[in-house]
């Protein structure tokens, strides 16, 4: 989700000047047209070149149709955005993960993806970043490549094998030749970073290897751990990042990730932090705050969407993401999620799990207010949403 | 009339003393019948537990079995049991306090300050106890020593690794004060812990376990009045035993005895509890099995209504009849009722329906009802009078709910107009089948009728098919034309399209047109002039087509010319000017026209001009024929050529490809291995292939449509948009190209490779699913394998997917569905904490918007400006 970069800074055109100033002249007009259709208009305005007069007019005309268009109050909308979400629910693939384009990293699509996100599951199972650069690097390719490869998470285990001799309570450790090569790294440097990993014991060095003589008192459980940790010392890059693909997009480099990072990533100086996002949704609204991971809710919902060729409105995406995080956590529409908020004991019972519900409810004297859909539909009164919910009574 | 109405429901736990109050007779003994089949004073079928028997009378209420609600009975038990669904309460309790003195065994102080926390969560509190507790060793209040509490699942209860018994336990419970019982969750004021130990069972009503009487003359009970024998015969025994001094160990066994059989007719799945099971061996189905799951009472009983004045059959189509109109059999119209008031106006018009027998019954004004038959028919028709009621037949011009399962969207059901035809099927113009999603291969579908005057306001005013043509999913109409329809609108306004006078009037009177246009073309009319007829006269439209789109596609010399294009559509004050009319004006989700009508115009201009068309387009395909031959998919030999050029091509290049990855050669791409980058670039070799000459065929065939005389045959479908693409065109006529398994090429199956007819480890083109073969001129053995092979993967995804989505939406629905919106449209739980503060954040219903866009700024500045026409000379998409 690319946030606005700071358009601030840049100096306003004449031409936006004028636009600001018919804005201001028209502002008392402005009624409760929303923004985005405001500056709609005089954007057109300025493009038609209209006069004052037929702005009035416009402005006028807007806010008539925009009436028009409003909800009607007592509409469902829930169940209108359920359905808007479930009915073309079969048209969804099942594929599991897709590659975003030829050289990009495979990410999770189809109804597993929507499942994922609406249940607001802690992982995302094809998680990845896409990593926008700073102005230095985002035109030079060389750059960005050297970024992209030194963000990887590597670990020693990633590129060394290891012997263990116990009975010399020695430990070798060799480099792979071709692990380090497909990674682009410095033999050098690993194996140095490698030695700094080893605590306990004398290293040598002979030429790829590295061996280690612990030290005779310690015991044999404790040399597996001492290796084990040596293994998965991390040498270089991000906790996280599994793989990176740097990608020409809009005459620009961005990286793409396997794996995902946030914080760690918008910690370097390297990134664009406005702009650089990844699809895990839970880990933006971990590190950025619920806000942005409402809508990376509605991002994510609607590039699955999209994918998939399946048209479903913006505004019911808002309401399902709205509905997911309004307790100020992602919640999802699973029984330990959203579900379990219910005040009703009976909506909980018809969901799932009914005669724990029924217990509980008793053991806590709980009552059952009759406000929701499926409470009033089980003791056969209309239920209040809809017509359901005008209580008007003609005078006799 | 004084209606009681429920306004809440209080949930508790049954006090012994309530239990005993309620009971309308204590059951003592465990036989049902006596020998004569009646049955037994004080037994589980005791007659003061409510009437079953029609005629009977109710010996506790005195009421017949239609009023009589049944009554509860109790049994004492001889000794107490565990309520195994409350047993981990009651484990958490007994850790948390002291037995001597009952009280929880943390200091004074330490109570005092979680006493604060709990306005704020009382989970969390309850947690904190347990965790603190656990260290204790005495009671800080009497000094008692803090022994270890096991509890051994479902209900067994050990301290120190000796086994108490619920007498012991009950004991225990009593002597938790009242003060202290808010630490664990639990208000003294409903529920006091010594409860969760059984002293006396509620015996349910036989209501809700009423016995069978078989054919032969058998009684059959229910698997609860079973559960309640095996209860009292185990308790009247436990008594025998101890009264008679049986050894404790008899007597502990008798009593585990007991308590396995309350705890399963509780729950008969308890963990750890082997299931009670009749005599033929199935488990007994118990309490919770009654209530729990997709069968169970909630589900099934409770959110799943059964309703009357509903009929379903078979549907067919009938394109003559209206949009909003269904075709009711005379039988079903036979059988339907609705109720109509009779008032002062309609008094004789109702007193003739009686004299034709089409009431069933009046109700008069104090509610009593009465059948009409023949012999009473001329005392009501005197009788009636305003404030009566009557049940009428149903008649032509009633409105109907009609739905089709799964109602997976709310123009699932839609209101109908009746129009009882002949025959038994329901009809339906076919219009309406892509709401619905129905088609006539077997369909069947549900009509409801309305019965009061408000529920038949509500169907006309909101739910009738002209006022939901467009979607609420997308803004876009969702009612629309589909196959024979769109092709038949396109080859109406096909430029080559003229009728003779005979034909065009016969469709101005289908139209219902009272001043007829002049010919346009000498003596003959055009297609289009024929169309403008069905537009409103102040309708200026312009928009790109379909068939322009197609032939920008595949022609490299075309180009749209905008306003001049002669494929775009220019309707100019209710005028077809140029272009044909097709999926994008007509079309699901994006057809320009059929959205203009259906948004800016009263809904019934959207229903005469389906309608028209309907009828129009019907006829205009039976008379001139559409037809599907094989023919039509004989390509030229010079699209043969490019194809058996294009197949070895890629035979060739895959080759080179195999090559360069067996000497581990390939260039990879970047983040793929070589593996994956060789099966990316055997899969983009097939695939750009396959679309350049799938490229080629397409423009052959628009070519054919474009014809002087076109054949009105698939060609047209595919072109207009109504059915089948270039891809269908390419299997039947080109070759089938990658047969693909999961997005990529099917390489399970026997080693190293895919068919015996393969090599071993051969991973070129052929090997792996290419093939080159099209469905007119069939397979061989091997591609055809390999395409059935795709195709099973597709009809397996579907299968899947289906159950996928349907607990998607199940969930989804469960959590959205007390959403609304408020007078300040805001949306709102049931519990009117707000969800959102503007609903879609600027308080735009996406049914009324174009596509998501609330307002058309570029349509308003025409308007404003008095424009007919976007002044820019380009196609809007």
């Amino acid at each position: 989700m690319p946030r606005k970069n700071a358009e601030s800074k840049e100096k306003p055109s004449e031409k936006k000047k004028t636009k600001q100033a018919l804005k201001e002249k028209f502002a008392e007009l402005r009624g409760n047209l929303p923004e985005k259709i405001w500056n709609e208009l005089f954007e057109v305005a300025e493009r038609e070149k209209l006069s004052e007069e037929e702005i009035k007019k416009l402005i006028e005309e807007a806010k008539k149709e925009y009436e028009q268009v409003l909800v009607e109050p007592c509409e469902a909308a829930g169940i209108v955005a359920a359905q808007s979400l479930g009915e073309p629910g079969t048209q969804l693939t099942l594929r599991t993960k897709h590659y975003a384009g030829a050289l990009e990293v495979s990410v999770g699509s189809g109804i597993q993806r929507v499942e994922e996100i609406v249940d607001g599951r802690s992982k995302t199972k094809y998680a990845s970043m896409t990593i926008y650069l700073n102005d230095e690097l985002k035109h030079n390719k060389r750059k960005a490549e050297a970024f992209a490869r030194d963000i990887v998470d590597v670990r020693t285990e990633d590129i060394a094998r290891v012997k263990e001799d116990f009975k010399k309570k020695t430990a070798e450790i060799e480099l792979i030749e071709e692990r380090i090569a497909e990674r682009n790294l410095d033999k050098e440097v690993m194996l140095s970073k490698i030695r700094e990993a080893i605590k306990k014991g004398e290293v040598h060095k002979r030429r790829d290897k590295l061996i280690i003589q612990f030290p005779k008192e310690l015991s044999l459980l404790k040399i597996r751990n001492e290796v084990l940790k040596i293994m998965r010392k991390r040498l270089q890059g991000i906790s996280g990042i599994e793989k990176t693909i740097v990608t020409e997009e809009n005459g620009e480099y961005v990286i793409k990730t396997l794996g995902t990072n946030l914080k760690a990533v918008l910690k370097r100086k390297e990134v664009d932090p406005y702009r650089t996002t990844t699809n895990d949704v839970m880990e933006i609204s971990r590190v950025l705050g619920i806000e942005a991971g409402r809508r990376a809710i509605v991002e994510e919902l609607h590039k699955t969407l999209t994918e998939n060729r399946i048209k479903v409105d913006l505004r019911h995406l808002l309401l399902i993401a709205d509905l997911l995080t309004f307790t100020g956590e992602i919640r999802g529409t699973v029984r330990t999620g959203i579900m379990r908020l219910k005040q009703s004991p009976f909506a909980r019972a018809a969901f799932e799990e009914t005669v724990k519900h029924l217990f509980d409810s008793a053991l806590h004297g709980e009552r059952e207010p009759l406000q929701g859909v499926v409470e009033n539909l089980i003791v056969g009164l209309p239920v209040k949403v809809g017509t359901g919910r005008v209580e008007l009574i003609m005078k006799e | 009339m004084l209606q009681k109405k429920i306004g809440s429901i209080d949930f508790r736990v049954l006090s012994p003393e309530i239990i005993r109050k309620m009971s309308a007779i204590e059951i003592k003994t465990a036989e049902t019948y006596d020998k004569d089949g009646y049955p037994m004073e004080e037994g589980l079928m005791d007659p003061h537990l409510g009437v079953i028997n029609p005629g009977l009378r109710c010996k506790t209420c005195g009421q017949t079995m239609k009023h009589c609600p049944g009554h509860f009975g109790s049994l004492e038990l001889v000794r107490p049991v565990i309520h195994a669904k409350f047993s981990k309460v009651i484990e958490d309790i007994l850790t948390a306090t002291c037995q001597k003195c009952g009280r929880i065994v943390l200091p004074e102080n330490v109570l005092k300050e979680l006493e604060k926390e709990l306005d704020k969560s009382k989970e969390l509190v309850a947690k904190k106890i347990k965790a603190k507790v656990k260290k204790v060793k005495k009671c800080p209040h009497c000094g008692a020593e803090k022994g270890k509490i096991m509890l051994d699942k479902p209900t067994n209860f050990y301290l120190d690794k000796r086994r108490i018994y619920p007498t012991e336990i009950r004991e225990w419970l009593e002597k938790v004060p009242n003060e202290e019982l808010k630490f664990f969750g639990l208000d003294p004021k409903i529920v006091r812990p010594e409860w969760f130990v059984l002293t006396v069972l509620p015996i349910p009503p036989i209501n809700i376990r009423p016995s069978i009487t078989l054919e032969s003359g058998l009684k059959s009970e229910d698997d609860l009045t079973h559960k309640l024998v095996d209860i009292i015969r185990i308790n009247e025994r436990l008594r025998e035993n101890i009264e008679a001094g049986a050894p404790q160990l008899i007597i502990e066994d008798l009593w585990d005895l007991l308590q396995y059989h309350v705890t399963t007719y509780f729950d008969n799945q308890t963990a750890g509890v082997p299931p009670a099971k009749h005599r033929s061996g199935r488990p007994l189905q118990t309490l919770s099995d009654r209530l729990k799951g997709k069968r169970g009472r909630f589900r099934y009983n409770l959110t799943g209504k059964r309703v009357n004045y509903a009929a379903r059959s078979t549907i067919t189509p009938d394109p003559y009849i209206s949009i909003n109109e269904v075709g009711i059999p005379k039988m079903i119209a036979d059988e339907l009722t609705v109720q109509e008031k009779v008032t002062s106006w309609n008094k004789s018009r109702i007193k003739e329906l009686i004299k034709k027998g089409r009431v069933v019954t009046v109700i008069r004004p104090d509610g009593v009802k009465k059948r009409i038959t023949e012999d009473n028919k001329k005392d009501i028709i005197n009788e009636i009078d305003a404030g009566y009621v009557v049940e009428r037949l149903l008649q032509n011009g009633d409105v109907v709910l009609f739905n089709r399962q799964p109602s997976l969207h709310r123009i699932s059901m839609m209101a109908h107009i009746v129009r009882i035809m002949p025959e038994k099927t329901l009809k339906i113009n076919p219009i309406v089948c892509k709401p619905y999603n129905a088609d006539f291969d077997g369909d069947e579908m549900n009509i409801h009728v309305p019965q009061t005057e408000e529920g038949q306001a509500e169907a006309r005013e909101l739910m009738l098919v002209e006022k939901n043509v467009i979607s609420p999913r997308y803004g876009a109409p969702i009612v629309v034309l589909d196959e024979d329809g769109i092709s038949g609108a396109f080859i109406l306004t096909m430029d080559q399209t003229e009728f003779d006078k005979e034909k065009a009037y016969q469709y101005f009177y289908e139209m219902g047109l009272e001043e007829i246009p002049k010919p346009d073309r000498g003596n003959k009319y055009s297609g289009k002039l024929i169309f403008s007829q069905l537009l409103p006269k102040d309708l200026n439209l312009h928009y790109k087509s379909k068939m322009c789109e197609v032939l920008e596609k595949t022609d490299p010399n075309y180009k749209c010319k905008g306003y001049e294009c002669p494929y775009c559509v220019t309707i100019e004050n209710g005028k077809l000017i140029r272009g044909v009319i097709d999926e994008n004006s007509l079309g699901e989700g994006k057809g320009k026209l059929v959205d203009a009508l259906a948004r800016n115009y009263p809904p019934e201009v959207i229903r005469r001009f389906y309608d028209c068309m309907s009828r129009i387009t019907s006829d205009l395909l039976t008379t001139k024929g559409l037809t599907v031959g094989l023919r039509e998919f004989e390509v030229s030999d010079r699209i043969k050529k490019i194809a058996n050029e294009a197949i070895k091509e890629a035979i060739k290049k895959g080759a080179e490809l195999v090559k360069k990855y067996k000497e581990k050669k390939l260039q990879l791409v970047p983040g793929r291995n070589l593996e994956e980058s060789f099966e990316y670039y055997m899969l983009r070799l097939t695939s750009e292939i396959k679309q350049k000459v799938e490229a080629h065929i397409l423009n052959e065939k628009v070519k054919t449509v474009l014809q002087e005389n076109p054949e009105l045959n698939s060609n047209i479908m595919i072109v207009s948009g109504s059915r089948g693409s270039s891809a269908n065109l390419m299997n039947i006529s080109g070759f089938w190209g990658q047969a693909a398994v999961r997005e990529g090429r099917p390489e399970r199956g026997y080693r190293n490779r895919v068919l015996s007819l393969e090599k071993e480890g051969d991973v070129g083109v052929k090997a792996r699913g290419f093939i080159t073969q099209n469905f007119m001129e069939g397979m061989d053995a091997e591609e055809y394998f390999f395409h059935a092979i795709g195709g099973r993967q597709g009809e397996v995804d579907t299968g899947v997917s289906t159950k996928v989505s349907g607990y998607l939406y199940r969930r989804l629905a469960n959590a959205l569905k007390d959403l609304y919106v408020d007078y300040d449209l805001t949306v709102r739980t049931s519990s009117k904490d707000i969800v959102q503060i503007l609903y879609g954040d600027d308080g735009v219903f996406p049914m009324k918007s174009k596509l998501g866009k609330a307002v058309d700024v570029e349509e308003l500045v025409r308007k404003v400006r008095g424009e007919k026409r976007n002044a820019k000379k380009k196609c809007r998409k």
